[in-house]
């Protein structure tokens, strides 16, 4: 015990470098904890919003169907998609199965054709599941989105929800109506008139002008499809197991089917998630650097500062691994405290960050930005204090290494 | 006990050649030695070799009976941890330690527990006149307090010699006298031996055997 007490009262010995030098540490901290509470964030609203913007916890699809482009509508589908949604609805991991057909055409508006990339969905069953209030919500601000609502759920209703900037393109509002056109599975071009019941905000640029939804009906009423679905978006009781789940619920739906947890099939998410690992991960190795050299500094002032006193230490008995040791807990004991002390000011500042609903701007290829809500994520912490821990060892090497080496007669004649 | 057989440890002092040069002594056991001498005559580089703080590089260092000269380091460790203990000049004692802490810095680094290194630390304290100093750091101690605190030091770990370099040099004649009084008691009392390098008549005096010496070389 003779090490940690020593390496204690050294820590103690010079208070003001002692305070710097975890001012230094406590900074570093923060800064890792805060960024990483600021990701999960991030993460966590780009997760929902690829969950709950169409994906689903798991998609079942018809077999090569995301590596290939349709030649015509429906080319790959799952032939009686109603039916298997159906007999996946009745799994007790299953919370709700929403088909979906994909589908492309042009929008009319009688002088103005506009293509577009079509999506149909359930009108009953997608607003209980999906993002559709926040969209519509966002929509219903853009020009011409007043009173924007979701699609009818009667059969008969030939209803659509368009993209902002599509809307724009057409030169349409709500309570406006258009003519879709698209092509049959067997390549029959068909039209059908479609009262714009909504516009929705999708919050991407690029989605927003070239997207609209349908109900099935609709769509099935556009091209023919039958109970033909393109895929199905399955929501899982228990998000967390989609990976598991997946390849089970696809042998369930039967074969030439394939099933992709939403991670897979975000790219968004999975880009954005890649950047910020470089972004923040440059960050963390330049903290990791300063506090490198800063707890190195403290560390080797404090061995210069007591050369004669290491050397009587060796001159009584203590080997030089002990020397070397009693530096790593030097550096231990600020690692504890600047860690712990950087926890208490990481809690304090999100908890006041948070209390002031910081809006965010939008980031790069979206539309809006976000209320800033840094996350409590204990992982985060315990990673930070295991990082800076490794750093401030490494640290610490050096210097005890420079105590090991003394020359006991050299040491003991420092002044 | 300690023999000394043709050390010589020189270097460089003032594009000068200095240090000792073949040294043959013995020290018995139980016995107060003094190496005698003006400044600079080499006394405190035979004190470092025979402490093998230092090694020469000529000669060996013999304790009962075993050369630990050419030991290596780790070995050498042990010898001082076990075998001997050391008095500074300086008095040396760590600052952030208090008078016990420091007496029983040796017994911890031997790997004693806690409990009966404290009970012998404060036994010697006591029979070196500080049983009423133990918490006090090395700051709060008188030069002849923090003396006694160091031969306590050196002492707990019962070794068979203690080498003392200058211990009363940074003493006045009123705590030097007495502490050189308290050195030869101990070492007839516990039978260690001290071999000390000191040119001050008062520690001279208190010798067993005195050991001159003059430019590096035994008179």
């Amino acid at each position: 015990m003779i090490l940690p007490r020593l390496a204690l009262r050294n820590v103690l010995r010079q208070k003001r470098r002692t305070l710097l030098t975890l001012l230094v540490l406590v900074a570093g901290y923060v800064a890792l904890a805060l960024a990483g509470g600021f990701m999960a964030q991030t993460f966590q609203g780009l997760a929902d919003a690829a969950i709950r913007g169409g994906i689903g916890h798991v998609q079942i699809l018809p077999v090569g169907s995301l590596e290939s482009d349709e030649g015509q509508s429906l080319e790959h589908a799952l032939p009686d998609g109603e039916a298997m949604a159906a007999s996946l609805r009745k799994d007790p991991a299953v919370l709700e199965v929403l088909p979906r057909i994909a589908f492309m055409g042009l929008a009319s508006n009688g002088t103005r054709s506009v293509a577009f990339l079509g999506t149909a969905v359930d009108a009953e069953r997608e607003p209980r599941f999906m993002a559709i209030s926040d969209r519509l919500a966002d929509g219903a601000k853009a020009p011409g989105g007043v009173g924007s609502r979701w699609l009818s759920t009667d059969p008969a209703a030939r209803e659509v929800v368009l993209g902002i900037g599509l809307a724009k393109s057409l030169g349409v509002a709500v309570g406006g109506s258009l003519t879709l056109m698209s092509t049959t599975p067997d390549g029959a071009l068909n039209a059908v008139d479609v009262a714009v019941a909504g516009l929705q905000d999708l919050g991407l640029k690029e989605l927003n002008d070239r997207s609209l939804c349908v109900s099935l009906d609709t769509a099935s009423a556009l091209m023919n499809a039958g109970p033909a679905r393109s895929r199905l978006s399955v929501l899982l009781r228990h998000p967390e197991a989609a990976a598991q789940e997946g390849p089970r619920l696809a042998r369930l739906a039967g074969s030439g089917v394939e099933a992709h947890p939403w991670f897979e099939l975000a790219s968004f998410y999975r880009q954005v998630k890649l950047l910020y690992f470089a972004i923040f991960g440059f960050m963390g190795l330049v903290l990791a650097l300063v506090v490198l050299l800063a707890t190195a500094n403290t560390l080797l002032m404090s061995v210069m500062e007591r050369l004669r006193e290491l050397g009587t230490l060796r001159a009584v008995g203590m080997p030089p691994k002990s020397l070397l040791a009693l530096l790593q807990w030097e550096g231990a004991m600020l690692g504890l405290a600047g860690s712990a002390l950087g926890l208490v000011i990481t809690l304090l500042l999100r908890f006041a960050l948070n209390a002031l609903h910081l809006q965010m701007p939008a980031p790069p290829g979206t539309s809006h930005g976000y209320e800033l809500n840094i996350h409590f994520v204990p992982m985060v912490y315990l990673g930070a204090f295991l990082g800076l821990q490794a750093v401030i060892q490494v640290s610490a090497f050096f210097p005890g290494l420079k105590a090991a080496r003394i020359r006991i007669t050299e040491a003991l004649r420092h002044v | 006990m300690l023999n000394l057989r043709h050390i010589t440890r020189a270097y460089e002092l003032g594009g000068e050649r200095a240090g000792v040069f073949d040294i043959s002594l013995h020290v018995p056991s139980g016995t107060l030695a003094v190496l005698a001498g003006p400044s600079g005559s080499g006394k405190t580089t035979l004190l470092q070799v025979a402490g093998l703080l230092d090694t020469a590089e000529v000669g060996e260092v013999v304790l009962e009976g075993r050369v630990v000269s050419t030991l290596p380091e780790r070995e050498r460790c042990k010898v001082r941890l076990h075998r001997l203990g050391f008095v500074f000049q300086t008095f040396n004692l760590v600052p952030v330690l208090s008078a016990l802490e420091n007496v029983m810095l040796p017994l911890q680094l031997q790997g004693v527990a806690e409990r009966p290194a404290r009970s012998r630390a404060q036994g010697i304290l006591e029979r070196v006149g500080l049983g009423d100093r133990l918490q006090h750091r090395p700051g709060q101690l008188s030069g002849g307090q923090q003396q006694r605190t160091a031969i306590a030091r050196a002492l707990v770990s019962d070794p068979i010699l203690v080498l003392a370099d200058e211990p009363t040099a940074n003493l006045d004649h009123a705590h030097g006298g007495p502490l050189m009084a308290l050195m030869a008691e101990l070492s007839r009392e516990r039978g260690v031996s001290f071999l000390a390098a000191s040119h001050d008549p008062t520690v001279i005096s208190r010798a067993d055997v005195v050991f001159r010496l003059n430019d590096g070389r035994l008179e």
